[in-house]
């Protein structure tokens, strides 16, 4: 019985910059479902469980992160789940932060 | 008249505040396991959840796929056999807190919830109870309710039909926090 792939392992669906890949899934979100991304952007908030890149994309860690800051440019790897909204925002979770 | 203008402007401020608590994180579990087979049960972490602390409304959403199963192969079954997650991403609900009142909420509580939850797009109401917690400057709301797969028109194949329970419990723990 496998677990679940975990994302280090799946392929890459989509690789670039936060700012590119919001109208990207803004048309189609319901084709990304499930993909594999890794983006880069500007931390704009954070909080426990997570930090938001431009304002737009949620990005959920599986595990506590190192510290990151507000302002910083990060690339982030993760899943994409949908898109809420209820808060009019792009989540991903089990984030890693690539660099 | 200054003074008058000042107070007003403070008492609109106060209620224009601490109106909204959220969550983008909030835990949804489910469980239809049967005894003496293999457990089916699944986690979703990700659930998005808003309060409003002046009327009680709460709004709930989270995405099918998100829902963490053990075992690789039924999370894949989960999805594309069951809740055709690729046609409806979410599962939303939206309802009541019945009688809410931010103020009277000391350490805990409990109140009637009630409100249509959406799976697939079909529609059932809920009613339930839900415990409300201050916990510091959270709002801890926790909850449970039993749904049945054939109030979704969910199919479930005879073939495994003996493994998969006739009633499905739904727990739901939410840490909300005020919304700035």
């Amino acid at each position: 019985m496998k677990p679940p792939a975990s994302i280090e392992s799946r392929q890459v669906a989509f690789t670039g910059t936060a700012a590119e890949f919001s109208p990207k899934v803004q048309e189609n979100a319901n084709e990304w479902l499930n993909s594999i991304v890794v983006l880069e952007g500007v931390v704009t908030s954070k909080d426990e469980n997570g930090i938001t890149l431009n304002n737009r994309i949620y990005c959920q860690f599986s595990t506590r992160q190192k510290i990151v800051v507000a302002e910083q440019t990060l690339q982030i790897k993760g899943r994409f789940i949908g898109y809420d909204d209820l808060l009019n925002e792009l989540k991903l979770d089990q984030c890693i932060i690539q660099k | 008249m200054k003074k008058a203008l000042f107070f007003l402007f403070f008492s609109v401020s106060i209620s224009g505040f601490s109106q909204t608590y959220f969550t983008r994180t909030g835990t949804t579990n489910f469980k239809a396991s049967v005894t003496a087979f293999e457990p089916v049960e699944a986690t979703n972490k990700s659930t998005t959840v808003i309060l409003k602390t002046t009327t009680g409304d709460l709004a709930a959403q989270l995405f099918m796929t998100a829902f963490q199963f053990r075992v690789a192969l039924m999370q894949e079954h989960f999805n594309e056999n069951y809740m055709d997650s690729n046609r409806h991403p979410k599962a939303v609900f939206r309802g009541k807190l019945a009688g809410f009142n931010f103020t009277e909420v000391s350490i805990q509580k409990e109140y009637n919830l009630s409100g249509t939850l959406t799976i697939r797009g079909v529609k059932k109401e809920i009613n339930t109870t839900a415990t409300v917690t201050l916990d510091g400057d959270k709002i801890i709301l926790s909850s449970k309710f039993t749904v049945a797969p054939q109030d979704f028109n969910i199919a479930i194949p005879k073939i495994v039909r003996k493994k998969i329970a006739e009633n499905i419990h739904i727990t739901l723990n939410y840490e909300l926090v005020e919304k700035k």
